[in-house]
């Protein structure tokens, strides 16, 4: 097995705390990521369908609102998707890098299809609402993410099976390996659809119109429903595909279904009662509780199945604990400032509207 | 020598690493000067209640987003892709070192990516004060950013007392970290100038286009203060061999280094003779011109920070082949060691040419292609076999900017079997001429 020999360079923190911080901010990522995903398809089926059906307003509506909310949640899906890339190449370097030189070509490829699956939502999100091209830059962005969905499942499932890269890379050195794994692609894509389909009933119980918010909470059931249920055929398939099974695992993944099921569960809720717009916030929840059981659970597997190939002088210690107290202060400084300029920033109509208010009431006192 | 080569046709690893750096060095700069830009416009619109620069500053705000965002994120994360396919060794010894810098560089990079997304979400919505803070927030992550990723590019290039003492912060704040920061902060206010040339010819008001051009060949003027500065200080503190290629000693370097203080004074005096003395005749033409000027200059000066560096990719501690300085020859020879290799050893091979083209693989094509970017086959153009072997054997003799052969006297002459084999065409050709 041509494994790497461990570096000369100790880790900056245990291994423990880096796999932590790995877990954590690709939990982190994974939430705009499905959101990304997923509502992107969502998006694209309302653009075509608003043009195919009779009264297409609502559907056009929810297609706008979505294309609004996209080039934002892919910013932050790009933006806290460099925390784990950074970490794996930390504790996993000596699987990430072989696995990712193995499928250079299509690994460089995500920067191209981010580019233009990005670029198409702003497209949309900038662009005339009523122009021609809008569903066939929604399809090219769709596409391009599910690339990079693609292109994710190949290279990592490679990560975790070193068996098998001496013979690939004795086949050719070009870095055209392919190692594409439809179970586990399913997975993520079930989950992108139920997370879309939170989000839409979120968006349909936040709407001012009746008729819109109604469309949007029962269109966002459907898909969350259809996410989770296919879910089931789906994990399974992909829990049965993985190389180790062990421990913490099942439990896990009953979690993940479980969080899952409860989500949809407050979504019926939620449609069942219109004006109950915790309970779609809740189902939303649920669903993202159920995505970060998912993400630990990923972790086990990729652990057991690299533990017996990791030494100890792969994991020998260099701590740097200053820079790492600075990083944490700093981390916890940053939630702090985002969260302030966010709040002001979702109040700003409010007090506008207050103002406004208050200038009349003067004038008319 | 423990990672797989990823072998590039044509392009070579290096120069699919130079676009995609200098792509992505040309986008983030902009950003952080152009953060500075927006916070002064934005300070300055709103004193003076002007209409025309609000709306001017509305179209140019979603130009930057475009810039930043999408185009400067998404090349950032191009980068990390490429460097972990192309060097995988020097990146992971870097994360090693360096990791909590990223992750701080990486917490500015979310306080940048909120702040311009809600000053730019923030029209007709937000009021001045809050919108003015907003601007002031992303200048000040943004220009952090920079702060912290300058030193982790300079450490590769003089890492000084690194090598000694293994600390985080002498890496950061090496001999090139300030000399660096400064050219780089320069660049930044360049672009930041040129980029707001370029939304200020294409989309302000007409009666506002003297004044915005006038104001942004400021930022352009203000740059070429600092930008000689820092290079020639970067000149002081990197090494010998650095200074000499950078001078003349390798004269693609030189050459290249020439260029870019050509094109420097070229764009200054354009940016002092147009938009500075005569605003009113500066169109989007001559403004996209100097953007052209602009993106050529900051390859060049990228390029020959690169140059310099050889024969590193971290100073004095890694070999842009990632054999490290330290590193011994193993007499076992670098097929039986290296991890990647695809025969293990000269005689499991079918031919000796079959296993030099290993050895090439392992010692040379991190550098090199066979044909095409910095192509070995019209280097070793008519070298005999015996030629070829004594040139490797005294390859960082010969040449100061290339790194020593590491094999066994076996695997040289492999490779000298297959380095004068690529020529073996033209060889017949002109031996058959000849006769």
């Amino acid at each position: 097995m041509p494994l790497p020999s461990a570096e000369p360079i100790g880790l900056p923190a245990p291994a423990w705390l880096l796999q932590a911080l790995l877990v954590l901010t690709f939990s982190l990522h994974l939430i705009p990521m499905t959101l990304t995903v997923g509502g992107t398809l969502m998006a694209l089926y309302s653009e075509v369908a608003a043009r195919l059906s009779a009264d297409g307003s609502g559907y056009r509506q929810l297609a706008q609102r979505l294309w609004r909310l996209l080039p934002t949640i892919t910013a932050f899906t790009i933006t806290l998707g460099v925390a784990p890339l950074l970490f794996i190449q930390l504790v996993y370097g000596k699987f990430f890098y072989p696995a990712s030189v193995l499928t250079a070509w299509s690994w460089l490829g995500v920067v191209p299809l981010l580019l233009v699956g990005y670029g198409m939502l702003y497209a949309q999100s900038m662009g005339n609402q009523a122009a021609r091209w809008r569903p066939w830059a929604g399809l090219a962005a769709a596409l391009s993410f599910l690339g990079v969905l693609a292109i994710y499942v190949s290279t990592m499932s490679l990560t975790t099976q070193p068996g098998v890269w001496r013979d690939m890379y004795a086949a050719s050195q070009g870095g055209t390996h392919w190692h594409f794994e439809l179970p586990r692609a399913l997975h993520v894509l079930c989950g992108a659809v139920a997370m879309a389909g939170g989000l839409a009933a979120v968006i349909g119980h936040g709407a001012p119109e009746a008729k819109f918010g109604r469309l949007a909470r029962r269109f966002g059931l459907a898909w969350a429903a259809a996410g989770v249920i296919l879910q089931i055929p789906a994990g399974l398939w992909f829990y049965n595909t993985l190389p180790s099974r062990d421990g913490l695992l099942l439990p896990l993944v009953i979690a993940a279904g479980g969080l899952g099921l409860v989500g949809l569960l407050a979504f019926l809720l939620a449609g069942v009662k219109e004006r109950r717009p915790s309970m779609a916030w809740m189902g939303l929840f649920g669903l993202t509780l159920g995505a970060v059981a998912l993400a630990v659970q990923r972790h086990l597997v990729r652990q057991a199945a690299l533990s017996p190939n990791i030494t100890a002088a792969d994991w020998k210690l260099s701590p740097q604990w200053d820079v790492f107290g600075i990083f944490a202060v700093l981390l916890v400084l940053t939630i702090g400032l985002i969260g302030y300029l966010f709040v002001r920033f979702l109040r700003a109509p409010a007090q506008a509207e207050r103002k406004r208010t208050d200038a009349h009431q003067m004038r008319v006192g | 020598m423990s990672y797989p080569l990823w072998e590039v046709p044509y392009l070579g690893g290096g120069l699919l690493i130079a676009i995609v750096a200098i792509v992505h060095v040309f986008i983030s700069q902009f950003a952080v000067g152009g953060g500075l830009f927006l916070a002064l416009a934005t300070r300055k619109a709103y004193q003076n209640r002007d209409t025309q620069w609000l709306d001017y500053l509305r179209h140019h705000s979603r130009f930057f987003v475009l810039a930043s965002v999408l185009f400067g994120a998404v090349t950032g994360v191009g980068i990390w892709f490429t460097i972990g396919l192309i060097h995988a060794g020097a990146t992971s010894s870097l994360i090693r070192i360096f990791v909590w810098g990223w992750a701080i560089e990486w917490c500015f990079f979310l306080i940048e990516t909120s702040a311009i997304l809600l000053y730019y979400y923030g029209w007709d919505r937000v009021d001045a004060r809050f919108h003015q803070l907003l601007a002031w927030v992303y200048c000040g992550a943004s220009f952090l950013t920079l702060a912290v990723i300058n030193g982790i590019v300079s450490f590769m290039l003089t890492p000084g007392a690194w090598l000694e003492n293994g600390s985080f912060w002498s890496g950061v704040f090496n001999p090139g970290y300030l000399p660096q920061l400064v050219m780089r902060t320069g660049a930044s206010l360049a672009l930041a100038g040129i980029y707001g040339l370029v939304t200020a010819t294409w989309r302000a008001h007409p009666n506002l286009k003297e004044r915005l051009v006038h104001w942004c060949s400021k930022f352009v003027l203000t740059a070429f203060a600092l930008f000689p500065v820092g290079a020639i200080w970067l000149l002081c503190v990197v090494s010998p061999l650095s200074r000499e290629l950078a001078l003349g000693a390798a004269a693609p370097v030189a050459i290249m280094n020439g260029m870019t203080m050509i094109l420097s004074v070229i764009i200054l005096g354009a940016a002092y003779f147009g938009p500075f003395r005569r605003p009113a005749q500066t169109s989007v033409t001559f403004a996209m011109v100097m953007l052209a000027l602009a993106l050529l200059t900051t390859g060049g000066a990228e390029w020959v920070r690169e140059g310099i560096r050889k024969p590193f990719i971290i100073y004095d501690y890694m070999y842009s082949n990632g054999v490290y300085a330290d590193q011994q020859k193993d007499p076992k020879g670098i097929m039986a060691t290296a991890v990647w290799s695809v025969y293990g050893a000269v005689d499991k091979a079918p031919t000796q040419v079959a296993a030099g083209e290993d050895v090439f693989r392992l010692q040379c094509a991190e550098c090199h292609t066979v044909q095409g970017y910095n192509g070995v086959t019209p280097l070793v153009k008519g070298w005999t076999q015996a030629f070829a072997s004594d040139q490797i054997d005294r390859l960082n003799m010969l040449k100061g900017y290339m790194p020593p052969f590491m094999g066994t006297p076996a695997e040289r002459d492999a490779l000298a079997a297959y380095l004068v084999q690529l020529n073996a065409k033209e060889a017949e050709i002109y031996a058959a001429a000849q006769r």
